[in-house]
């Protein structure tokens, strides 16, 4: 069966007075029906562009969706004509986003807010689309809701916020959920149950969901499969047992590496990544990686390794083939020890 | 609410008095007074300004003349020689202006219509009432219109008017406006007639009002403009929402608090403030008068001048403070 959501080779740039940035390169991936995708990268890696394109939200100008393709049930997004976008949005692909605080109309009621697209996207009256909202609300477990619609979001934690925001992205029983970060701006105990409340609605529901995070922990516990990006490019992916059982690309490797370990002796110190992701405005013909690596050779900086496929179901960016049993090169940690 | 409402008027209360106080006091200390005349023509004699000091209470010491003004005071009635109770200002009593002898009080010549022709206050309100909504009624839309459409023609436009408005102030506009529509083009009479209901009251609107109208237009503009990139507005967007929508549910509802701030002082300025505005339009208002009365040391209608001004400040500002509670859901009065 073909995938609900299949993007191919989108490249997505901003032109800023230092040049064409290419904030998405080359990306191509897909989310099957009722499953969940792990999209994992660090910041300004290009993961939350590639949702806004999905959305066709990329502000513009700066902003421009330069080539590729994103079929969604078919249909191809990035053909579709403006009237068609808003028909989609909200209704068949909805999206939550990173901050509850900020993400909220701060002079509309949150009944108001969840009942807009309701009559907008199911053609509800007034009255049928409140009582919506509070089942909604209710749903999504915030306590004596149908009591709650007329408050304003300053009314609200923070936690109870991302509930509203959920209840107002699952208002039209979407195809598709984008999750864009949606417990970073969260306490960790609030984090759990934000993600337990996506993965029920999930499964009653039975929407595919696309969670974007820099938190492998929630990749761990929600994805079926995870796509790693790296500077505008996706550099591996597999099946989430897989990644973490068998990274084959050096960042995949290195990200798993900096987690912290509970059973690991103290004074332990953190094994960071050194080193920063490098500037997307014309990037030379080598791996992006390359000055962060702990495996670097000559060849890694003469032409940019295209994912390959290393495994089943198993695709990874990278020339060589390199494992967490890898030695590192003794050069290399000397380098590192300087 | 009502119990907010009350305390703000009750505040009022001392703010007029220092107020009071202090322009009184400062007019007092001011060189010369009342009834000097200029060194080469007639003076009065030392006889007559002794009366005259005497019938307005001038020779009474600083507070006493402070209080018969402000609150009240026992005076002598000229006919019976009996003192008589009087109210000061907080009765409606802003005392006589010294300019006509005592012939006239400060509120008659503010307030009472004179024969056939709108009080002085009448032609100054409206005119400010005029002005202010003249731009609000354009700079907002202007404002946003702008911020919609940034970096276009239309915007840059836009923001060339209202700069050019903000710096060029009421009395270069207004000149300009009588050079090319009075006297180049004839619309209107160079010298007002106040007999006609509208006509003569355009330009001085657009004078007066042109500087405020700029600088809504830009607030409006760089605050649409802000609330645009807010995280709230791409949620909108994320449901699919008609750009119209967008803009009318979303982004003006919270893009005019900052507006609805300034309207405040803005309001109180142009309904008291219109010196200019009615010097080259001719209006009888009350902006020259007041600025007359300094020249003329007339004590208490400078003081009344000044209790007036802040008298309507704290009117709007408590009018704008209410209407922000009712757009702002996180602002609430107890």
């Amino acid at each position: 069966m073909a995938p609900l959501l299949d993007v191919r080779n989108l490249e997505t740039h901003f032109h800023t007075q230092d040049g064409v940035v290419k904030a998405v390169d080359n990306v191509s991936f897909y989310v099957n029906r009722g499953e969940t995708l792990g999209i994992v990268g660090e910041s300004g890696c290009g993961k939350s562009v590639t949702s806004l394109s999905i959305m066709r939200l990329i502000p513009s100008p700066p902003g421009k969706i330069a080539g590729g393709q994103i079929f969604f049930d078919g249909e191809d997004l990035l053909q579709a004509n403006e009237q068609q976008m808003r028909h989609i949005r909200g209704n068949r692909i909805a999206m939550i986003f990173q901050d509850p605080m900020t993400s909220l109309n701060p002079v509309l009621t949150v009944g108001r807010q969840i009942t807009e697209s309701l009559e907008l996207h199911l053609k509800l009256t007034k009255r049928e689309a409140l009582s919506r909202a509070g089942e909604l609300l209710d749903m999504v477990g915030i306590p004596s809701a149908s009591k709650r619609l007329d408050n304003y979001p300053h009314q609200f934690s923070g936690g109870m916020r991302q509930r509203v925001m959920i209840a107002m992205a699952l208002a039209c029983n979407p195809e598709l959920l984008i999750a864009d970060e949606p417990t970073t701006a969260l306490d960790v105990t609030i984090q759990a149950q934000i993600l337990e409340l996506i993965n029920r609605l999930k499964e009653e529901l039975d929407m595919a969901v696309m969670i974007i995070t820099h938190d492998l922990g929630v990749v761990a516990g929600m994805t079926d499969r995870v796509t790693v990006m790296y500077a505008g490019k996706v550099v591996e992916e597999a099946k989430t047992s897989e990644l973490f059982e068998n990274p084959r690309m050096p960042y995949t490797i290195g990200l798993l590496r900096s987690i912290p370990r509970l059973d690991e002796g103290r004074g332990r110190k953190l094994n960071p990544i050194r080193g920063l992701p490098p500037s997307l405005i014309d990037l030379p013909q080598l791996c992006p990686f390359s000055p962060r690596c702990d495996y670097v050779r000559d060849e890694c900086l003469t032409k940019t390794p295209p994912l390959r496929s290393v495994a089943q179901d198993h695709r990874a960016a990278c020339l060589f083939d390199i494992t967490m049993e890898t030695p590192l090169s003794v050069q290399q940690s000397e380098g590192v020890a300087a | 609410m009502s119990a907010y409402i009350i305390r703000r008027i009750l505040w009022q209360i001392p703010v007029l008095l220092i107020v009071g106080m202090m322009t009184f006091g400062i007019a007092k200390m001011t060189p010369g007074g009342p009834f000097d005349t200029e060194p080469d023509r007639r003076q009065l004699s030392p006889a007559v300004e002794k009366i005259l000091r005497q019938k307005f209470g001038m020779d009474l010491p600083f507070w006493r003349q402070f209080t018969r003004y402000m609150f009240f005071d026992w005076v002598e009635n000229p006919k019976t020689g009996e003192p008589e109770f009087q109210w000061g200002a907080i009765g409606g009593n802003f005392g006589p202006t010294y300019a006509s002898r005592g012939n006239r009080t400060v509120q008659q010549e503010l307030f009472e219509e004179r024969s056939g022709k709108p009080s002085r206050f009448y032609y100054s309100a409206r005119l400010g009432i005029q002005a202010l909504i003249f731009a609000v009624v354009l700079g907002i839309p202007m404002g946003v219109l702008a911020a919609l459409r940034q970096n276009t023609i239309i915007d840059y436009l836009i923001l060339f008017l209202s700069t050019f408005f903000v710096s060029l102030s009421t009395l270069i506009v207004g000149f300009l406006l009588v050079i090319v529509f009075a006297v180049n083009l004839k619309w209107f009479t160079v010298i007002p007639d106040w007999k006609d209901p509208i006509r003569p009251w355009i330009l001085p609107t657009i004078a007066l009002g042109s500087t405020s109208l700029g600088f809504i237009t830009r607030l409006t503009r760089s605050s649409v403009l802000e609330v645009k990139r807010q995280d709230y507005i791409r949620t909108a967007q994320a449901k699919g929402l008609a750009d119209q929508i967008v803009v009318w549910r979303h982004i003006l509802k919270n893009a005019l608090l900052p507006v609805v701030t300034v309207l405040g002082p803005l309001a109180a300025g142009l309904i008291t403030g219109t010196l200019y505005t009615e010097i080259i339009f001719q209006v009888p208002g009350m902006g020259n008068l007041l600025v007359e009365a300094i020249a003329k040391r007339d004590y208490s209608m400078i003081t009344s001048g000044a209790l007036i001004f802040v008298f309507f400040l704290g009117v709007a500002n408590l009018l704008v403070d209410m209407a922000y509670g009712a757009i702002d859901p996180r602002i609430s009065y107890k």
